[in-house]
């Protein structure tokens, strides 16, 4: 026992003697390396604190600063001019259903011209409507019983569709890219009403409950009537100030049926 | 001032932890999300390790969450012509 621990004492000696002997001098090395380096490091900045150093902080703040003017510009394309859009709330005017104002008069080809009153003179019309993006196919006198409830209209308020893919007669379409100027021609709807489906109950059960909970929910519809579907005759159009201009690619076509 | 506009196209699950944890440093947490940083050599470097999964455009501007969702917001395709109220003061119609 009594050898074992004096051993012991013996070896942690050893090991605390031994240890600060071998490698006092690697640590002082070390430690005037680092001395070296932090001196380095301290005298780098002060002999080059006017070239490199500031750059970085300097011209990072500003950034920073400019970032928020410099952000509001691209708030002119949404029609907003003082305020990005940030919330949900913020939509502009342009895809909101308010009537649109126009800046540049309607443009109409030579060849659409020559075409136009064979599918203005053959009634009735059909329109593929698109409303938020989705099509409607409409002809004059259709009911129309939309897959929602449209949002601050009455019954006996009246619509204008201004979006279509394609207006047509029996013999003639004419196509959009996507879609067709809404001055070539006009979609009346007069809303008759609102539409609601059966109360639907839905049972709803947790495992090991006895408690059953019914979800309800009962949808309403908004009801339609297409009042008319009309494209205007050239005269027409030239009349409201329309422009003729060249065949161009991307200027929608009239196509007779195939 | 540019900036990277960052959309996450593909999940990283199955993908090893690296790729996660560079998506969680870039700020994309779910599929189609999309995040705007300044053009840097750190971030080019975090978006290389990711190139398989995202979708890199170079914009001049950062853009609000509502300006990005209003570029998919298709129009309403409708406006009021007249309303009912309008209507009762005219009797032609």
């Amino acid at each position: 026992m009594f050898s074992r621990s004096a051993l012991r004492s013996f070896a942690s000696e050893l090991r605390w003697t031994a240890p600060s002997t071998i490698s006092s001098a690697p640590l002082q090395q070390r430690a005037c390396l680092h001395q070296t380096a932090s001196l380095m490091d301290s005298q780098q900045p002060q002999s080059q604190s006017s070239f490199t150093h500031p750059e970085s902080p300097l011209s990072a703040t500003p950034r920073a600063q400019d970032a928020k003017p410099k952000g509001i510009p691209p708030s002119n394309n949404f029609n907003e001019a003082t305020m990005t859009p940030q919330t949900r709330a913020d939509v502009p005017i342009a895809k909101q259903p308010v009537e649109p104002t126009f800046t540049s008069p309607l443009k109409v080809t030579k060849s659409m011209l020559s075409q136009l009153p064979h599918l203005a003179g053959q009634k009735p019309h059909y329109v593929v409507a698109q409303l938020h993006a989705r099509p409607y196919l409409l002809t004059e006198g259709d009911h129309l019983r939309l897959p929602f409830l449209m949002p601050k209209v009455k019954a006996g308020d009246i619509l204008r569709f201004n979006r279509a893919s394609a207006v047509g007669s029996r013999d003639f379409t004419m196509k959009g890219t996507p879609t067709i100027d809404e001055r070539i021609y006009e979609c009346r709807v007069r809303v008759t009403g609102v539409d609601s489906e059966p109360l639907r109950i839905k049972e709803k059960t947790k495992r090991r409950q006895r408690h059953v909970k019914h979800a309800t929910s009962k949808h309403r519809y908004t009801l339609m009537r297409v009042m008319d579907v009309r494209v205007k005759t050239p005269e027409e159009l030239l009349a409201e100030g329309a422009v003729i201009v060249e065949d161009g690619e991307d200027a929608s076509v009239i196509e007779p049926r195939s | 001032m540019a900036f990277f506009r960052i959309t996450l196209l593909r999940s990283a699950i199955g993908l090893p932890r690296r790729s996660t944890d560079v998506l969680k440093a870039l700020g994309l947490k779910k599929r189609m999300a999309t995040v705007f940083h300044a053009v840097s050599p750190s971030v080019a470097g975090q978006i290389m390790k990711v190139k398989e999964l995202v979708q890199v455009e170079e914009c001049q501007y950062r853009l609000t969450k509502q300006e990005v969702h209003l570029e998919r917001k298709p129009d309403p395709g409708y406006y009021l012509e007249k309303s009912s109220s309008e209507q009762r003061g005219d009797t032609s119609l």
